[in-house]
Order: structure tokens, then sequence, then C-alpha cells
């Protein structure tokens, strides 16, 4: 049986209420997305006591959180414990919440020596529609028992059910880090990404910027190759920022599009249109105020999706197929048959997605 | 236990074959009993079941419309890949037909740049590897049935293998899947993208088990191979003291590419077996791979030995030379036929638990395989807490199988007690649909049984395996109480 906290009951019986009352949802995390509203006819879900550590386990490197924790807390308490979550969680206000960033799905910068999202996450507690607190997935490393409904909420933005308690797992930390910026241009950089990676160097991040690509290794710089020997040093903390998205780029003017893409893909900015990019290139930030159809066929033609991210329309996204669209329908319907939950802002199925 | 299930009608076998005799080209069709033989089981071999007919199509549309057409006249359908499984998960249903995807063999594209493998559900595992070897490229999850299992198995079961902890399981390595639904419905998902949009539908049919839609073609990543890699041997005198080992590699933070126990009666077999070097009178051994970069594997290799050592290793061995490292491997890799060779049967089981929880585990079911007087052997993937006890007996002894499944069946309620999970990789299929009932409470099973609905509303697909129903979860635990209450 699942052990709930009174804080946990009483959402649970929200959502019960919800559900015999005809009521619906919109489950707020740390809120830091309140600003773009609930969707109509929609009450906010406060879950902001549903907060705490359940148990870290340091030798099986696993942590069990409640959804509401909030990022700084679990970085803190990881640092301390030499472990950290692989991909890194973007915590982008000091409120941002573990379940929130599960619910929305987008990895830091780690993405690429750690796996997505789904990668992290071992278990977890799902409150259905009809106000079920039900358990999926758990604390140990393999399980495929019954469907995989644990990871099945990522990035559903709280559209099929509420998150009581999150199962992810940990990585130790590397013992020797060196970040450079190498003074290489995006083709010539990608060569160099490549042959790190064929040669199973510790790439642990890349970013460009400015014409620039800067590399995060997990090794000291004397086992570095010859052409990295001389790149300048970047500081730590610069990883940090870029994950939390406090950089002067990504606060700047304009529309902020995340455009996710696979390895290998072509730069998406037009002329001066300022561009930052993750992965190895496979996640660009581009600010740019061409139309939002342009955008998508972009991204679509190079095979990923995009979404806009920072302006007065944040939430518009590349949307899915039909064939998609439908399996949702029938899933949500499963889960959440009188449709309690309306997922939050940003999510793919929302009307009116794609321009 | 396989359910009863009712005949089908006559009049609906001969409406089913002249719709397949219109899709299908005589030699893609199979109805005669000493055709269909073959494929009465997967590699679990106790349960045997006639399909009434089986397909071997070639096309997706071809699939399309003998989903279809079984969908609307209600004939079960069970998907088949290599049929190498080991929870019976491409057993036949006696009133339905056969998917065998054995033809969709096909590798489409190897994109070095994307680091893709855009493949057919019938390709083995192991050949994915061999065409992405020239890139410097390989598919990471190696099960130990690589030469034989399909993708579209791995993809139905969430297969796992020796390299998966530090490279992921199946889940962890498949950027996209296209499938169909049993009502003709085609679905793409996941991306090739390094991040998905929207739910994670690509994890959720991902360790279906062939019982939410059938997989027509799949999209997986591939990764740089290792360029060095050193295997480590260590004997020991005691489970307890490998077991220690185990957790403390995890506790140390050490990653290694692979990390497999074998105990004394697996270590004594594969001795007799093959010559593979190891202390053949050792309690347990554990057999590691670590790999990457030439310093990074030096170093690692240096860690574990320490760690080997201070948990009280008696020997300790390092191979770097391929062929010395092939055969630290050999011993691994011969387990089961060595084992074969002492038994008239084996039964492995699957059982995942924290891995902390290995060496007590691994000592109450040396008390439970005592207390039934029944041998358990035990090799298996340490590094992530997956157990495989092997269960040795004969199926000859009258009421032998019986006390096999007893055992077995308290073995894998002693891994849910660990908080754990009754199985790791090999799926529920058949064979552990009773002790879902135990991992799981009636809501649970009941939105499991919703989804199932949601997608294959007459239940066509694989119908009587993975999900028991809930009036039978109820019976099994009712049966349980009272054999604990008479106990
Ligand atoms: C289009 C878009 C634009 C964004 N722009 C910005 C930005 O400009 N600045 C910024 O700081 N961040 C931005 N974010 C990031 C967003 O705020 C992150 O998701 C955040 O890190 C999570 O924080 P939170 O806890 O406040 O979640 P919230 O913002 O409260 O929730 C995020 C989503 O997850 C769901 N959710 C939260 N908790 C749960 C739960 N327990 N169970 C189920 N569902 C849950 C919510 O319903 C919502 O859909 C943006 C996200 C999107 C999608
Ligand atoms: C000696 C031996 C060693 C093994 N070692 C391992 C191991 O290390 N790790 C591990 O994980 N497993 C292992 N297995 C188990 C087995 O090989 C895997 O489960 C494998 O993934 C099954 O693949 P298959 O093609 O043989 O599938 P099958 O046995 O044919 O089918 C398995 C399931 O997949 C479904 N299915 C097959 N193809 C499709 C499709 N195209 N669409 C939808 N559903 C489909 C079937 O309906 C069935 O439910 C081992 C088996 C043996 C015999």
């Amino acid at each position: 049986m699942i052990e709930l906290s009174a804080v946990e009951q009483q959402l649970v019986a929200q959502v019960q209420e919800a559900h015999q009352g005809g009521q619906r949802l919109t489950v707020g995390g740390g809120g830091t997305r309140a600003f773009l509203g609930a969707a109509p006819q929609a009450t906010r879900m406060d879950t902001r006591a549903n907060s705490g550590i359940i148990a870290l386990r340091e030798s099986e490197r696993t942590l069990t959180v409640r959804a509401a924790t909030s990022l700084i807390e679990i970085e803190s308490v990881l640092e301390q414990a030499g472990l950290q979550i692989a991909c890194g969680l973007p915590a982008l206000q000091p409120e941002s919440t573990v379940g929130g960033a599960v619910s929305a799905g987008m990895a830091g910068p780690g993405r690429v020596s750690g796996g997505d999202i789904k990668d992290q996450l071992l278990g977890a507690v799902l409150v259905n529609g009809r106000g079920e607190p039900l358990r999926f997935g758990g604390d140990v490393m393999k399980n495929v028992a019954g469907y995989d409904l644990a990871r099945l909420p990522v990035g559903a933005f709280g559209d099929l059910g509420l998150l009581l308690q999150l199962t992810l797992k940990l990585q130790p930390r590397t013992r020797a880090e060196t970040s450079l910026h190498t003074g290489m241009g995006w083709e010539q950089g990608q060569e160099l990404i490549r042959s790190l990676q064929l040669e199973n160097y510790p790439l642990l991040a890349s970013a460009y910027e400015d014409g620039n690509w800067i590399l995060r290794l997990g090794c000291e710089r004397a086992q570095l190759p010859q052409p990295l020997q001389g790149a300048g040093e970047q500081p730590a903390q610069y990883w940090r920022d870029l994950r939390d998205q406090r950089t002067a780029f990504h606060n700047g003017p304009g529309n902020l599009w995340r455009i996710v893409l696979p390895q290998g893909a072509p730069l998406l900015a037009h002329g001066e249109e300022p561009l930052v990019a993750e992965w190895h290139g496979a996640l660009q930030w581009l600010r740019s105020d061409r139309p939002a159809s342009e955008i998508f066929a972009a991204a679509a033609a190079a095979g990923g999706h995009a979404r806009l991210f920072r302006s007065e329309l944040a939430g518009l996204c590349s949307r899915p197929d039909a064939g998609t669209q439908t399996l949702h329908r029938k899933i949500k319907t499963a889960l959440d048959p009188h449709g309690v939950f309306v997922a939050g802002p940003g999510n793919l199925f929302a009307e009116g997605g794609e321009a | 236990m396989i359910e009863q299930t009712a005949p089908i009608a006559e009049s609906t076998y001969r409406e089913l074959l002249s719709g397949l005799q219109a899709i299908l080209a005589d030699e893609e069709l199979v109805i005669e009993p000493e055709r269909l033989r073959v494929f009465e089981c997967d590699a679990l071999t106790a349960y045997r079941r006639m399909p009434k007919v089986a397909a071997l199509p070639r096309t997706e549309g071809q699939v399309q419309r003998i989903l279809k057409l079984c969908d609307r006249l209600q004939v079960p359908v069970v998907t088949r890949g290599a049929g190498t499984g080991l929870s019976g998960g491409a057993l036949p249903h006696s009133a339905g037909l056969l998917l065998v995807m054995s033809r969709f063999d096909r590798i489409l594209e190897i994109d070095p740049v994307r680091m893709l493998a855009r493949v057919q559900p019938g390709v083995r595992n192991a050949a994915v590897s061999e065409a992405a070897a020239s890139h410097r490229l390989f598919y990471a999850p190696d099960p130990s049935s690589q030469i034989a299992c399909s993708i579209g198995g791995n993809i139905a079961e969430n297969a796992g293998g020796i390299h998966c902890l530090k490279y992921g399981l199946t889940h962890n390595n498949v950027a996209s899947i296209r499938a169909l639904t049993v009502e003709g419905e085609v679905l793409t998902l996941g991306t090739e993208a390094l991040e998905n949009a929207g739910p994670e539908y690509r994890s959720m049919l991902i360790g279906s088990e062939g019982m939410l839609a059938a997989v027509t073609e799949i999209t997986l990543r591939l990764l740089p191979l290792p360029v060095e890699t050193r295997t480590l041997l260590a004997g020991f005198d005691s489970v307890a003291d490998a077991s220690a080992a185990v957790k403390g590699i995890i506790a140390a933070g050490m990653v290694p590419a692979a990390l497999e126990m074998l105990d004394a009666t697996t270590v004594a077999a594969v001795s007799e077996y093959c010559n593979c070097g190891y202390p053949p009178t050792a309690a347990a051994v554990l057999l590691a791979d670590v790999d990457g970069a030439p310093a990074v594997a030096t170093a690692d290799a240096e860690q574990l030995t320490g760690i080997f050592r201070d948990c009280g290793a008696t020997s300790v061995s390092v191979a770097t030379d391929a062929s010395e490292r092939a055969r630290l491997w050999l011993g691994r890799k011969s387990a089961f036929p060595a084992l074969g060779r002492i038994t008239p049967d084996y039964y492995c089981i699957d059982g995942s638990i924290p891995r902390g929880e290995i060496g007590a585990v691994l000592a109450d079911i040396e008390k439970l395989s005592k207390d039934a007087g029944i041998l358990v052997a035990n090799v298996f993937h340490a590094g992530d807490g997956n157990l495989h006890p092997i269960i040795l007996f004969d199926a000859g002894k009258a009421g032998e199988i019986d006390r096999v499944e007893a055992l077995a069946g308290r073995i894998l309620e002693r891994c849910i007690a660990a908080g754990g999970s009754i199985t790791g990789e090999h799926g529920v299929g058949v064979e552990k649909i009773d002790q879902m009932a135990t991992q799981f409470t009636d809501a649970e099973i009941a939105q499991f049984l919703a989804v199932k609905a949601a997608l294959d509303p007459n239940g066509i697909l694989n119908p009587g395996k993975g999900v028991p129903s809930l009036r039978r979860c109820q019976e099994y635990r009712a049966l349980k109480k009272h054999s604990e209450g008479a106990a």
C-alpha cells in the first residue's frame, strides 16, 4: 500500500471531489508559470505543501521525493552526497519544483551525457482522474511488470494526473572536471565533438554561443587531446547559468524559441538572429520574430520540434501528428474519464497549439 | 496456468481464412498442424499451445489488414518475434492467429551522423551492432539471446542485457517506434530528436508485451563503441562478500559497463563445461567490464580491484586483450548450457531488487531452496539488482513442476518484499501473471486494464497475458491467504 502524508491525502480528496462534482483542475507546481493562467473553467490546484525528500538512498543511488519539492533543495542535498540528476533539471525560478520539471519534460545541458528526463525516472505515485493514488515503477533499476505508466506523465504538463511522488535515478559527480572555450566555430566544433565521442572522452555537455563552442569534460585538462590543450578556461558556473537561463541571451527581447533536433542538425538561425545551442547542436535556443509557422516548418524539416518559450504567446508548440492526438484522447480518457485534469499552458494538445 | 478459451466457431474460421487468403500469398499463411508445430512455444517451453493459423506477412499494409480483420471477427492475435521470450509472451492462442514478424528482417538505414539505426522489427539484435560497427558505433542493449532475439521482441519486453548498467535498457536506447493498433491506426511514438515532446507514449509501448500494438518499425539510438575495455574477475569465499562488493561499487560512485555474479553451483558447472579460468571452488565470482578512453578504463580497473580486495576477494584478475577477455566472458555466457548438463530441466526466474539487498535476498533464496529440497543456481546482472535464480529440477518426477512453481512464486514474493519487482527484463507473459496481484493493487491493475481497453477495446491482442483480470487477482490473493493460513 502507498503511504500518503496528510497533505497528500488532502490533495487526493480534492481530486476525488472534483471527479464527483464535475470540476476541473489545473495542477500547479511552484507556480512559476502561473502568469500564463489556468485554462478556462479550471481551478488552479495548489500543491506546494507537498514538498520534502522521502528517501535519499546514497548506496542505491536513488532519490524519492514529493513532487512539489524545490529543485534548489534537491540540488543542494545531492551536492552534499556527491550525487546529481544526470541530465540536470532546469530551475528557472527558485520556486521551480521537480514535479513541474518532470511534467514539462525539458532536460538541461547534461542531456547528451545523462539522458533525457524519462531516463532519470524510476517510479512515480500518480493520482488519476478518479482520485486513486497509483504506484508505478519503483525504487529498482529494472522493472517491466505492467505498462510503463511511471514515465508516461513526462512532458504531459499535468494532463494525465497529479504526480505525488517521484523516484529518480542518481549519478555520481565526476572526479574531475574541465570546461573550455574552444575558439572553434559551428562546423569545426562539431567535428571535434564527434571525434571526442568516438574516442570516448567523457564529454558531459556542450554549448555554442557567439560563434564559439564551449565544452564540459569529466576529466583533467592534461588528459585531453592536443587541440584542446591551449583552449581557454570557462568557469564551471557557466553551466548552471545556462541550465537555469540566467544569461543575457535568454532574457533578451523578442520571442525565445526552444528547438529540439537530432544530433547533427544544421544551425536554424537566419542572418543575425541570436542563437545559443546545447546538446552538441541538438538543442537550439533561437531569438527570432519570424512567424511561428516558419519556425515549426524549419524544426520539422530538420527532424525536430519547436516551442515558443518566452513571449506573450509562450506555450505555442509543434503539433503532434493525428495518430498521436487520437492516442492521447484515448489514454487521457482511460486515466481521467471525466476530464478533471486540464493541462497547464504549453501542453502539446492545447487548443490553438500550432499557429 | 493457462486460461481456458472457447474454440473458434467454424463460420468465423472460414471467414478468417478467406480474409487471410486475400491478404497473404499461399506461402505466407500456415494452417497445417505439422507446420504450425514450430510456433507452439517460446523459450519458456513448459507452456505449449498450437495456434489456429499463423501469418508471416512482409509488409506493414498486410499487418494492418490482418489486424483489422481479426479485430472485426474478434479473433485473438499473438505477435511473435524470434520466440526467445522467457515468460510465454509469444505463446500462441489456440483459437487465434499468430502474427509472425520474422520476415520484417531489413535494416533500413544506419545514420552515422545522427547516430541512429532504422530497422524492421524482425531484425536480430546483434545484427544492428554488426551493421553499425564500421562507423565505430553500436546498439547497446545486449540480451544474452542477442544472436537470435528480434528488436521487435526487445521493444515488447524492454529487454536488458549485460551492459545495461552503464548504457541503459531498451527504453533508454529507442528514438521512435512505428506501430499499428488493432484497429489499424498507425502510431509514430517518440522522435529522432534528442527529446520527446508530450507524454511518453513511447515508454508506454516499450515493455507492453505485444498487448497494445504491433510494432512495424523502430529507430534505435547508437552509441560510440568503447575504445578500450578491461574485464575483471574476482573470486569470493562467500556470497555475502561478493554482495557487499556490489553494494560497495555502486556506493563508491562507479559505473562499470557490466557487473555480473555467478554463485558456487554455477561456477562449478561452467568450470566443468568450458575452460574459462574461474576459481572452480569459489562461493561466488563477480565479472565486470570497465570501458571508455584508455586512461579511464585503466583508472576504473584499479579502483574496482581495490574494492574487490577490500571486500575480501580471494582472487582478482584483469584481462586487457580481446582473447583473454573473451575467455572470462565464456564462463558467463556458457552458464545456461553448463547448468543444463547437470540437471534434466531448469527454470529461470527474473526478480528485480535494490542492489543493497542482494546479499539478504540470496541468503533467503538459499533457505527457500533448502526447505523445498530443490537446488537453485544464481547467475545474474548484479549491478542492476536483477536476479536470475535458476531452479534445477526434473520434470519427470511426479509433482515436481508444481513444487517448482511454488518455489518460484515464493522467490518472487521475496523480491517484492525487498522493495523490488517480479520481473526486471523477461516480462510477465503467462508466467508471472498471478504475482501481478501481489505487486499491484486492484486500482493499479484496473488502470492497466483501462489503458489496454483504450487501445484494444475487443481485447484481441495477446489476451490472457501480462495483466490479470481483477477477478483473477482476487482469487489469487484469497488462495494465497488460505494457503498461508494453512502453513
Ligand atoms: C512554454 C513554456 C515557457 C516557459 N517559459 C518560462 C519562463 O519564461 N520562465 C521560467 O522561469 N520558466 C519557464 N518555463 C518553465 C516552467 O516554468 C518549468 O516547467 C518549471 O521549471 C517548473 O516549475 P514549476 O514547479 O513552477 O511548475 P509549474 O509551472 O507550476 O508547472 C509546469 C507544468 O507541470 C504541471 N505540473 C506541475 N506539478 C505537477 C504535479 N505535481 N503533477 C502533475 N503535473 C504537474 C503543471 O500543470 C504545468 O503544466 C516555461 C515552460 C514552458 C512549457
Ligand atoms: C538463452 C536466453 C537468454 C536470454 N537473455 C536475456 C537477457 O539477457 N535479457 C533479456 O532482457 N532477455 C533475455 N532473454 C529473453 C528474450 O530473449 C527477450 O525477452 C527478447 O526480447 C525476446 O525477443 P523475441 O524476438 O524472441 O520475442 P518473442 O519471444 O517472439 O516475443 C516476446 C514478446 O514480444 C512480443 N512481440 C514480438 N515482436 C513484436 C512486435 N513486432 N510487435 C509487438 N509485439 C511483439 C510478443 O507478442 C511477446 O509478447 C533470454 C532468452 C534466452 C532464451
